[in-house]
């Protein structure tokens, strides 16, 4: 029984940081954002040590299991969330707004991440999904800014209420289909019961579009793009870098790990849903008047590539789209550290306008975002070429040549994106004088571009040991 | 000939080093800062110059294929080795390169403008423009030819005051394209023969639809950096505009970029769906050859005229290395020396001139008469440049021509032509400079300073030994 408990400390620890939270929120008369981070922090540092300690024990391995793969996912979250809980801190000292709704969430949200991860059967996403909907309403929501953020608002909600009931619908024809939500029974259902009902297709298609819906992928992207356009720094930062990392886990799991003999039914349907994702990204990003806005672009682009990753369906694809994610997570991060770093007269700003000469008085965010754009270009030598390699690589064994064209020229849109924020940031004259930028703020960014560049001088250290977890999806 | 210690790796990260030395400089006083980072980047760039000295002493100069390999396992799924080599023919190039940044920053000496970026983006240039010369594989070869692209790019948008800004971002996105394409070309033959090495490609037994797909590919990714027609547009809009010496002699090295990639490249019997395409090529580089010569001659702005200097010449090496005759390669390589270190100092003496002439708000015509130093050294350079005995450039010239002119009479003669004319687009020039003008409000004491006359003469020096002997500066251990 004790056993039972000490497995389930990870997510125990996430529930006992919302209770300890509420007791400061109430009790405590002397709370900043730093009091919620501080505490939040070991509660993270907790869920990660024992997560590591107990990385291949579960308590109940038919429908919620642990393994090495959902390890690596949940240590990168803990760690991403901790630097942009800890950067999201210093954005509420500044406004001097509370955090304790937002520390709360974001906890909440990697607890359900967490088990999200780890599921073993349809009833896991059935229930997490949405929750997560109603989280991310919740954190957006909480945080509104402007009138037009109640109508973006209201958007989402409503779409994400149509894509959980499109995922109960794929579950519970599967569900009736097969007799089982386990993800091991059904696999072995869709391997002896060939050639399949368009009932079995109809609902697998259903639970991957409203994952998809989730990631943002395109078409479904104006949902996402719209709340990280209005949203406020913090939460926009969260659900650009962390959700898309776990649902990608989440659709590896299901693709890889259940609906694999459908090989040749998902394959065009993930190659149509990358490539629509690759085109609206590159093309939509060129007409953005705010950096947000085209880096919201950016990620549904950067998505397609992830999803154009897995179409091999081999063990090199997982590594590939997992580099790629990794490499994405990493930009964006950085990214989104400099944006918390450009200040005029104490109001964040990311329109480009306002951006004019940048370089001048911001040399070191200028020159930092100048390599994680180049990055997110795929120039060599940065890490970006990685996960642009190990896309090519995969599409050409495939024979895949008609998206490759389509994808190099996709590339050059996207490019071309990156190039008007360049020649903004340092061939303009410098119009404003920007605020001080906190030595937290470079702290971050110098460590997130020495982690680039290490991980580019040697990217078998870390790809390799990552590729052998990773290979664990197949069973 | 394998390398013991990592030689060639350290001429690739003494320049990167340097980077960082530069950035670390303090930024308390813009001008102090400005020439700390001025310092570091020659002495950094002087430090190369001796490493690429050692090395050619341990080459062994008759010996044509790729020496001192090193080879770094960097990736295993897919499985990339990184393999650096060198032979006489890159190593001269990488040596002229060096000389050519050196000389192009004394021009830059007393720039006020963001010096320290200038300084970094060039070590940062050197750095990979070494790793693209000493690359040996396939995929190191790809990865530093894109790479070159973002210090150009940010060269030529923040040091070029290009009037146009879309013509940067042009200038991007075609090389982009480019450097894409040659990546597709990459992946497409590693995917069937592996991490070939760079020796071995030109004779890869690539045959059929995919054949004729990756060679149209990589032929197609190389002319993207040559100003041909018509890919021409991005370099004549950015060159013809420069006016800072570096930042005009490091793009002057672009389509040094491509024509390298056909001598790596190009197979020595051409397969006959090139052959076809070559010939196309042959056509429409005279033609660009042609026009550009005659605009280089009737344009009245010197920058102009050594952009078309540098674009005739550049063609008339591609011409020479679509005739696919390794000795023909060989001297193309000897003369690229000599041509690079021409054109960076005729581009720092014009830009000196033109400054003279912006500070004083008078015309240059009749300069020359009274600065005497700027005379000699002027004189000199445009001489050697328009081909006389006075560098390696004469007879190597000489040679890729008269092969031309074997392979094709027409076209050698109209090369002839358009070398002819830009040699005297230049002689105008220095005609302009030299003829008498009492109007002249320059001066004796506008001349060069001694310091700047001392490095031409060492330059001039250079100059008159290559002619003498191509590689006089290997001594023989």
């Amino acid at each position: 029984m004790l056993q039972k408990w000490l497995i389930l400390i990870p997510e125990l620890s996430m529930l006992a940081y919302l209770i300890v939270a509420a007791f400061v929120n109430v009790y405590r008369e002397e709370k900043t954002a730093k009091t919620f981070f501080t505490l939040g922090k070991y509660f993270i540092f907790v869920s990660m040590f024992f997560s590591i300690i107990f990385y291949n024990k579960s308590v109940f391995p038919d429908i919620w299991q642990n393994t090495s793969y959902t390890v690596l996912f949940k240590i990168t979250i803990y760690l991403i969330a901790f630097v942009w809980f800890y950067l999201s801190s210093k954005y509420f000292l500044s406004k001097n707004r509370s955090s304790y709704a937002y520390y709360s969430l974001g906890m909440l949200f990697l607890l359900l991440f967490s088990i999200l991860l780890s599921s073993q059967s349809l009833m896991v996403p059935a229930i997490i999904i949405p929750c997560l909907c109603i989280l991310t309403w919740l954190i957006f929501h909480l945080f509104l800014s402007a009138e037009e953020t109640i109508a973006a608002s209201r958007k989402y909600i409503v779409f994400a209420g149509l894509f959980c009931i499109i995922l109960w619908c794929g579950i519970f024809i599967l569900w009736k289909q097969t007799g089982s939500l386990e993800y091991f029974a059904i696999k072995n259902f869709l391997i002896h019961n060939n050639p399949l009902s368009s009932q079995i297709i109809m609902a697998i298609f259903f639970i991957l579009a409203s994952l998809l819906f989730m990631m943002a992928a395109a078409p479904f992207h104006f949902c996402f793009v719209g709340i990280i356009s209005v949203s406020i720094l913090p939460v926009a930062g969260f659900l650009t870098v962390i959700p898309p990392f776990v649902y990608l886990s989440c659709l590896i799991s299901l693709v890889f790990g259940v609906f694999s003999p459908l090989e040749d039914i998902l394959r065009p349907f993930l190659l149509s849903f990358a490539l629509f994702s690759i085109i609206i990204g590159s093309v939509s990003a060129n007409s953005q008047k705010r950096l947000r806005d085209l880096f919201a672009f950016s990620s549904v682009y950067n998505l397609g590539f992830m999803l154009l990753g897995l179409i091999s369906f081999s063990h090199g694809s997982i590594s590939g789209s997992f580099a790629f994610t990794v490499i994405y997570v990493l930009s964006m991060l950085g990214v989104y550290t400099i944006f918390l770093g450009i200040k005029l007269r104490g109001d964040y700003t990311d329109s480009l306008e306002e951006l004019n000469g940048m370089s001048s008085s911001k040399p070191y965010l200028s020159s930092a975002l100048l390599i994680l754009m180049t990055s997110l270009m795929g120039i060599p030598p940065l890490l970006g070429f990685l996960g642009r390699l190990s896309v090519f690589n995969n599409l050409i064994i495939q024979d895949q040549w008609s998206s490759i064209i389509i994808l190099t020229f996709c590339m050059l849109f996207m490019a071309n994106a990156y190039v008007q924020v360049i020649k903004t940031i340092y061939f303009e004259s410098p119009k404003q004088k920007f605020d001080r930028t906190g030595k937290a703020i470079y702290t971050c960014l110098f460590f997130n571009l020495i982690l680039v560049f290490l991980s580019i001088l040697n990217p078998g250290y870390w790809l390799n040991d990552a590729e052998i977890i990773l290979n664990g999806v197949f069973g | 000939m394998n390398s013991a210690f990592a030689i060639l790796s350290l001429i690739v990260a003494i320049p990167f080093l340097g980077t960082f030395f530069v950035l670390t400089s303090k930024d308390d006083d813009a001008a102090v800062s400005g020439r700390n980072a001025f310092n570091v980047c020659v002495f950094t760039i002087i430090a190369n110059i001796i490493m690429i000295w050692r090395i050619f002493m341990i080459l062994d100069e008759d010996n044509h294929s790729l020496q001192l390999i090193e080879k770094f396992n960097w990736l295993n799924t897919p499985e990339i080795n990184i393999i650096f080599g060198v032979d006489p023919f890159s190593l001269l190039l990488i040596l002229g390169v060096h000389i050519a940044v050196l000389i192009a920053l004394s021009g830059v000496k007393n720039n006020t403008n963001n010096q320290k970026a200038l300084m970094v983006y060039t070590l940062l240039f050197l750095s990979i423009s070494t790793g693209f010369f000493i690359s040996a594989d396939i995929f190191s070869f790809y990865i530093f030819f894109e790479a070159m692209l973002i210090p150009h790019f940010m060269i030529i948008g923040i040091f070029g005051e290009v009037k146009k800004q879309g013509a940067v971002s042009r200038f991007f996105l075609y090389n982009f394209i480019g450097a894409l394409i040659l990546f597709i070309a990459t992946m497409a033959i590693y995917h069937y023969y592996g991490n070939v090495s760079l020796e071995k490609v030109s004779s890869l037994p690539l045959k059929g639809k995919i054949g004729f797909y990756v060679w149209s590919a990589i032929c197609l990714s190389f002319l993207f950096r040559i100003p041909i027609w018509p890919f021409h547009y991005w370099i004549s809009s950015i060159n013809s505009g420069i006016r800072n010496p570096l930042a005009f002699s490091i793009t002057c090295l672009i389509p040094l970029t491509g024509l390298y990639g056909f001598i790596r490249f190009l197979p020595p019997h051409i397969p006959d769906f090139i052959a076809e395409y070559i010939m196309w090529g042959n056509i429409i580089g005279v033609i660009t050859m042609l026009f550009i010569s005659l605009i280089g001659f009737i344009n009245r702005d010197v920058q102009y005229k050594i952009f078309a200097y540098t674009t005739v010449y550049y063609i008339m090496y591609l011409l020479g290395i679509f005739t696919a005759d390794k000795a023909v390669f060989l001297n193309v390589g000897f003369s690229m020396f000599a041509f690079l270190i021409i054109v960076a100092s005729l581009e720092v003496l014009s830009s000196y001139i033109y400054h003279k002439e912006q500070e004083n708000s008078a015309s240059s015509q009749g300069f020359l008469c009274h600065a005497r130093r700027l005379s000699y050294c002027y004189s000199f350079l445009v001489l050697a440049a328009v081909g006389l005995p006075l560098s390696s450039m004469f007879v190597n010239n000489f040679l890729i021509v008269s092969k031309l002119l074997s392979s094709n009479l027409k076209m050698g003669i109209l090369i002839i032509f358009s070398l002819a004319l830009v040699g005297v687009a230049l002689l105008q020039e220095v005609f302009r400079l030299k003829l008498d003008n009492k109007e002249c409000s320059l001066s004796k004491d506008d001349d060069i300073s001694k310091g700047m006359f001392a490095l031409m003469l060492f330059i001039i020096f250079i100059l008159l030994m290559s002619f003498v002997k191509p590689l006089w500066f290997v001594i023989d251990e």
